[in-house]
């Protein structure tokens, strides 16, 4: 191991559905990576010690914290951020939708980090129960809401989910 | 460049030496900035106490909280500038801390401040009405202690700041998520050594919740700013989480004693009120400001004339306090409630009927408070008697008998509240004598300012100085100003960001003290339908027509006679920018309309140290049930319904978000929240698994009822919503919990072990009745490896497993 | 609250990983799901200079039922193992404790393996690897040796698992399909790293009790079949053995109390689901 220490490494993703090459230092958090070197400023950072949710994103298509995920560790991975669930759906998908409707969101700051748990987790599990959904959100903090219209929105939505499906 | 501070580790230690050579030395740093810097290029903070007390913006010396700032480092990035904060060698002799108000107002306690020689900074009393005489005519005096402890509402994003100081003009261009109020611009600028006008202050359009907390960045605008001035380049700091726990903000920490004279019906006479703030260890403006923003409103939603009051302004070891939703309101209430819930237990009467017997009349407004509030509108009873009724609280009760028999813990719990908005900026000016405010000059300004533009093509802009940070301001003023020109609100754009170099603002400017509601979109609405005034004069002399027979409607302005004389709105908008001609004559330019409001109702603290506080006056009627599980003592709010007269809503929906916001941040300080220190000085909330933050597992949904009351006073008759709950749940719940256990001593968060500590009875002694099968343990767990009987089970599984893979 | 300077390694292959381990295995740290070790760099309480990640080696992701147990190989998540096909058949205890270890956005990334590496003395997954007596597979670049849970964890964060060793594997045994089993725990919010957490397995001829919170790891108590009466009793005592360490958010006291509240609800629970 004759590598100088923290010396950058090479790293190709797919980031949002494009293939991507970067030079990254080993320390740096996937979560300033995405917010500086790839300027997605949609993944929010509010603790980065995994317990806010804010920087939720999805690797390999599950929601994970980029704030406890080095850069280097998606060589070869696929990064999904709401920049992705907002461009794919060309506007809102029904999660969205749904948070607009019920008025889910105040600052929006946890709002992306929620989107992108329920993206991964009503997609995957058909008929959650309101206290699973509410598992799921419990992965959050949330200071505006109260957490009400958020559980509404999530709970609409994966009913429209299933029915879609 | 960015920034990353050095923190004390201690709560309370001189600074001996700080040692940055090592941090220089590493790749990437460029300067670390130290109290010798500051003290070369700034001022203390000034104080709203005469004290000689001394604040900079690091510490300088001496360290007074475990988290002060005492150096930054300036590097190329936050990596690296936290690499070298573990290198700066800061060398402490510690001092003993005072960690409580108890101990800190001990006359041989630890000073702080040396220069002040005690650490109590402000001491007043107030007498109003006659106290000696309602106690003496009292049936019966009821007395109450309680504690109201530090928590904050932890917005989401953390502060940040960008500072660029040009060197040219001496000036600071900042960059920050401040949310205001405005009054702590100048406090900025003559920290920074420099006239208002050298410190360009833009806040964003968007920020990540503030709830009054990120008021505290100011504090950080000056250091980071005097960073910018080291190293000559931009500086960028983006507080973490560990940084923001520590020692960002907290509400102030309230130890107080309520006495009240009642009459055997349990009617209040009088009240003695004696209130000690914990401010931790500097007096930061706007402090002590918690302690008087409600003075106005200290008698709350009753009729009690005689009222004295003993304020104490009080330092610890602590992260100095700040704004905090509900500011001033839940440690008020929490001391008047609970007392209100304690007289009812000592006359053996109905919670309810004690608060009903007490409150204002329904006739009574406007209501001139003992203290000087002048309570705008409302109508209390009504709104119990509609909480009571679609609430269901005849239900409730019936579940409490219910739960009751059966062995359970449950209590209900009420509260009554009036909630503040719109603040008289003078009201904390209350804190000095009036010979005191005589020599400062009278302070009670509370101007908001908005400004709304139309552009040739007919779309029209809106400048508001409220300083939003997820409340939705912009929405509900793009639906106002649509409604005022009958234009589609696609066609309104609004700017909640602020450039002290651009917009209007005056110090009263800012996200706080719910003044948007009451203030701000009632300024908005003034300053529209000025505009639109001009606008349908100079349609009706283009159309030919009276004023009285413009009308607009669905982007179109027409006559009302004859609907066919008509042009579109963006065509009268244009005529407005292109020919100035076709205007009236003696009229302003019809481009845009700048305003600022404020209420005559605002007045300077007087002689007699009457204060209207705020400037409207909302009311909350609450009550709740709760569940004690008997296994944890955890405590389960069953259900919650709170009931607002907020004046005229401008947006329901929002308003309702408002208020369950509000409702979970108050169970956070009801159940799980609180900044704890441990005696030694040492802090122990510093992540957010130490410092719990309510999920969605923990709040439940309140049923949330309105009646309407509008305000005489603001422009719109709305009054400010955003911070009732903050005021009313804590003690609610308190009340309910009290109720349950049937004891006094509440304090909060009840958590669930400090619940057991009062419930609990004596702990069984052990038996020692050598149950435990030891030997047997071994055996088992070989059994576990070797005995496998059921094979037959073990095929099936196999099977169904490779049925589904 | 950024990593210190460090360096990244992502072995291939197990064999790999070892010799990269040893090289400078006092510097060094696996890095399995990074939901608890990231959290530490993050506050800078540990300053590894090398990280050897795990995650590419394919051979550690497997999840197998033998005839024996279950064997979970370093690399598998928490979430992956939840998801197993049939989990509450075949381990019905970790299908009932899964879902208390963190929340589904840390489980998709934390191990199972990494979380008894790590050996929070409240943590789920150590606690039902000792009531099982499940056993461990360490690597090292010289040798392989297997490790049974009541020798694993050896305090607070501490382990049998030297400097320079891997976990490849957890195994957990199968319990006959008649037992009871039951999970309880109690934190403030769900979600939380418990105040105590209680599992229970209930045969023919005794009661196991394994309980976390109380000490510095996992404590396993074997009861034989008691009066409901008698039970309280047990467990009043394993509550004054146990002691409780009180610290500033909860006494020793109300620790004992969960312990003989919480433990009475659980086998309670395992009682009624027990098929003998
Ligand atoms: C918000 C949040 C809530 C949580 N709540 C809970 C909870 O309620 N209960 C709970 O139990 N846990 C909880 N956790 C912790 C979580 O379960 C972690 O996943 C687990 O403790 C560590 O697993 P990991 O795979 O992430 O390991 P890492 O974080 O990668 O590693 C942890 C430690 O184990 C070592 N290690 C990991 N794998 C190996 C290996 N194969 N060989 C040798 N050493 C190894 C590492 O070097 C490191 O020292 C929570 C975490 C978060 C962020
Ligand atoms: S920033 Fe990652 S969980 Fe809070
Ligand atoms: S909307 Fe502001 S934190 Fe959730």
């Amino acid at each position: 191991m004759s590598k100088i220490l923290g010396s950058k490494k090479s790293i190709s993703f797919t980031f949002n559905g494009t293939k991507v090459e970067k030079e990254v230092e080993p320390r740096i958090l996937l979560s300033d990576f995405i917010r500086d070197s790839l300027g997605k400023t949609g993944t929010h950072v509010g603790c980065e010690h995994g317990i806010c949710g804010a920087c939720t994103i999805h690797l390999n298509g599950r929601a994970v914290r980029s704030c406890l995920t080095l850069a280097v560790q998606v060589d070869n991975c696929e990064i999904h951020t709401i920049e992705f669930i907002s461009g794919k759906y060309n506007g809102l998908n029904i999660i969205q939708k749904n948070f607009k409707k019920y008025f889910a969101l105040q600052c929006g700051f946890c709002t992306p980090g929620i989107i992108m748990s329920l993206c991964d987790y009503l997609y995957r599990n058909n008929n959650p129960s309101e206290q699973e959904i509410k598992d799921v959100i419990s992965g959050h903090l949330c200071r505006c809401t109260g957490y009400s219209s958020i559980i509404k929105a999530a709970v609409e939505s994966a009913k429209e989910i299933n029915n879609a499906e | 460049m960015h920034a990353s501070f050095v923190r004390s580790p201690y709560s309370h230690a001189k600074i001996l030496k700080i040692n940055i050579s090592e941090a220089l030395k590493l790749d990437g740093v460029e300067a670390v900035l130290t109290g010798e810097d500051v003290i070369k290029w700034s001022e203390p903070f000034v104080v709203g106490v005469k004290q000689p007390m001394e604040h900079w913006c690091l510490g300088v010396k001496k360290v007074r909280y475990v988290g002060e700032p005492v150096a930054i480092v300036i590097a190329r990035d936050r990596y690296i500038a936290e690499d070298a904060t573990e290198l700066v060698n800061v060398e402490y002799d510690l001092l003993p801390p005072v960690m409580n108000i108890e101990s800190s107002i001990k006359s041989n306690a630890p000073i702080l401040h040396e220069k002040v020689k005690s650490n109590i900074v402000s001491e007043r009393n107030f007498n109003y009405g006659n106290v000696e005489k309602a106690f003496s005519l009292a049936n019966n005096i009821v007395e109450i202690d309680v504690e109201y402890p530090r928590n904050s509402c932890t917005p989401i994003e953390c502060f940040n700041v960008i500072s660029e100081y040009s060197d040219e003009n001496k000036s600071y261009n900042v960059l920050s998520n401040f949310q205001g109020p405005m009054a702590l611009h100048p406090v900025m600028a003559m920290a920074l050594k420099i006239p208002g006008n050298k410190l360009r202050l833009r806040a964003p359009q968007n920020s990540g919740g503030s709830f009054g907390v990120k008021q505290a960045v100011f504090y950080y605008i000056v250091s980071i700013s005097l960073a910018s001035k080291k190293v000559g380049r931009p500086v960028k700091w983006v507080e973490d989480r560990l940084e923001h726990l520590i020692a960002a903000t907290s509400a102030t920490g309230r130890k107080s004693k309520i006495s009240a004279a009642i009459t055997k019906d349990g009617l209040l006479l009088g009240l003695k009120i004696i209130q000690y703030d914990d401010c931790g260890a500097y007096l930061r403006a706007p402090e002590p400001a918690s302690l008087y923003r409600m003075h106005g409103n200290l008698s709350g939603a009753y009729s009690v004339k005689n009222i004295s009051l003993k304020n104490y302004v009080v330092l610890t070891n602590k992260t100095p306090s700040g704004l905090n939703r509900g500011f001033g309101g839940p440690q008020l209430y929490f001391g008047l409630e609970r007392l209100m819930h304690k007289i009812s237990k000592v006359l053996n009467k109905p919670h309810l009927q004690i608060i009903k017997t007490n409150l204002l009349p329904q006739n009574s407004f406007p209501y001139k408070t003992p203290s000087g509030g002048i309570l705008d509108s409302g109508n209390y009873q009504k709104a119990i008697q509609k909480a009571e009724k679609d609430g269901g609280l005849e239900e409730l009760e019936k579940r409490r008998r219910g739960k009751r028999k059966v062995g359970k813990l449950y209590g209900i719990g009420f509260a009554a509240v009036v909630e503040p908005s719109i603040s008289n900026m003078g009201y904390i000016s209350t804190v000095l004598s009036h010979e005191e405010r005589l020599k400062a000059g009278p302070k009670n300004g509370a101007y908001a300012c908005a400004t709304v533009s139309i552009d040739p093509l007919g779309s029209i802009s809106v400048t508001i100085d409220s300083l939003p940070q997820g409340q939705g301001h912009q929405t509900v003023v793009q639906q106002l100003v649509a409604s005022v020109f009958s234009i589609d609100p696609k066609n309104i754009t609004v700017s909640s960001d602020l450039d002290t170099h651009k917009d209007g603002w005056s110090i009263a400017a800012g996200n706080y003290s719910s003044r948007f509601g009451g203030a701000v979109a009632g300024t908005v609405y003034l300053a529209a339908q000025k505009l639109f005034l001009k606008l349908k004069t100079i349609a009706a002399k283009n159309m030919n027509i009276n004023v009285e027979d413009v009308i607009f409607q669905n982007d179109l302005v027409f006559s009302k006679n004859n609907p066919d004389n008509k042009i579109t709105f963006s065509r009268l908008a244009g005529s407005s920018h292109w020919s100035p001609d076709t205007i009236p004559d003696a009229m302003a330019p019809p481009l845009r309309e700048t305003l600022y409001w404020t209420m005559p109702q605002h007045k300077a603290p007087n002689e007699k140290d009457e204060i209207n506080s705020s400037g409207s006056y909302g009311f909350i009627f609450d009550y709740c049930g709760v569940e004690i599980d008997q296994n944890t003592g955890k405590v389960i709010i069953d259900k919650y319904v709170t009931t607002h007269d907020a004046g005229t809503l401008l947006h329901p929906e929002i308003v309702n978000g408002q208020i369950q916001g509000a409702f979970a941040q108050a169970v956070g300080a009801s159940l799980y929240e609180e900044f704890k220190y441990a005696d030694n000085g040492e802090f122990l909330s510093g992540t957010f698994a130490d410092y719990l933050v309510p999920t969605a597992n923990e709040i439940p949904e309140a049923c949330i009822l309105h009646i309407s009351t509008p305000s005489p006073f603001t422009p719109l008759g709305s009054k400010g919503v955003g911070e009732g709950n903050s005021m009313s749940t804590p003690v609610c719940i308190a009340n309910a919990i009290s109720d349950a256990i049937e004891q006094d001593k509440i304090t909060l968060p009840m958590t669930p072990p400090k619940l057991w500590g009062l419930i609990s009875k004596k702990e069984d002694l052990p038996k020692n009745l050598n149950l435990e099968i030891t030997d047997e343990k071994k055996k088992i767990s070989v059994e576990l490896y070797q005995n496998y009987t059921n094979k037959k089970f073990w095929k099936y599984i196999k099977n169904k497993l490779r049925n589904i893979v | 609250m950024k990593p210190p300077y460090l360096s990244y390694v992502s072995p291939k292959t197990l064999d790999e990983a070892a010799f990269l381990l040893d090289q400078d295995c006092e510097n060094s740290k696996i890095l399995a799901g990074g939901q608890s070790l990231v959290t530490m760099l993050n506050m800078r309480l540990i300053h590894p200079k090398i990280l050897v990640d795990i995650k590419n080696i394919k051979a550690l992701n497997s999840i197998n039922a033998t005839d024996e147990g279950l064997l979970i190989g370093a690399s598998v998540t928490q979430q992956e193992l939840l998801e197993y096909k049939e989990l509450s058949i075949v381990s019905p205890l970790l299908y009932k404790a899964l879902p208390w270890v963190g929340h589904y956005q840390t489980r998709t990334k934390g191990t199972i393996c990494g979380s008894i590496a790590h050996a929070d003395p409240s943590s789920e997954i150590p606690l039902c690897f000792a009531l099982l007596n499940g056993k461990i597979k360490l690597k090292s670049l010289k040798s392989t040796r297997e490790v049974r849970a009541d020798e694993f964890q050896t305090g607070m964060l501490s382990t049998a698992c030297k400097s320079n060793e891997i976990i490849e594997s957890v195994f957990f045994p199968h319990l006959d399909s008649k037992v009871g089993i039951a999970f309880n725990e109690f934190s403030f919010r769900k979600g939380d790293f418990s105040l105590l957490s209680v599992a229970v397995i209930y045969r023919e001829n005794s009661i196991t009790v394994g309980i976390t919170g109380m000490t510095d790891k996992p404590d396993i108590t074997v009861f034989p079949i008691l009066s409901d009466d008698k039970i309280e009793d047990a467990l009043n005592d394993l509550a004054w053995n146990l002691k409780g360490i009180g610290d500033h958010i909860a006494s020793a006291r109300y620790k004992r109390d969960l312990l003989r509240k919480i433990g009475k609800l659980t086998i309670g629970e395992a009682k009624k689901c027990q098929k003998f």
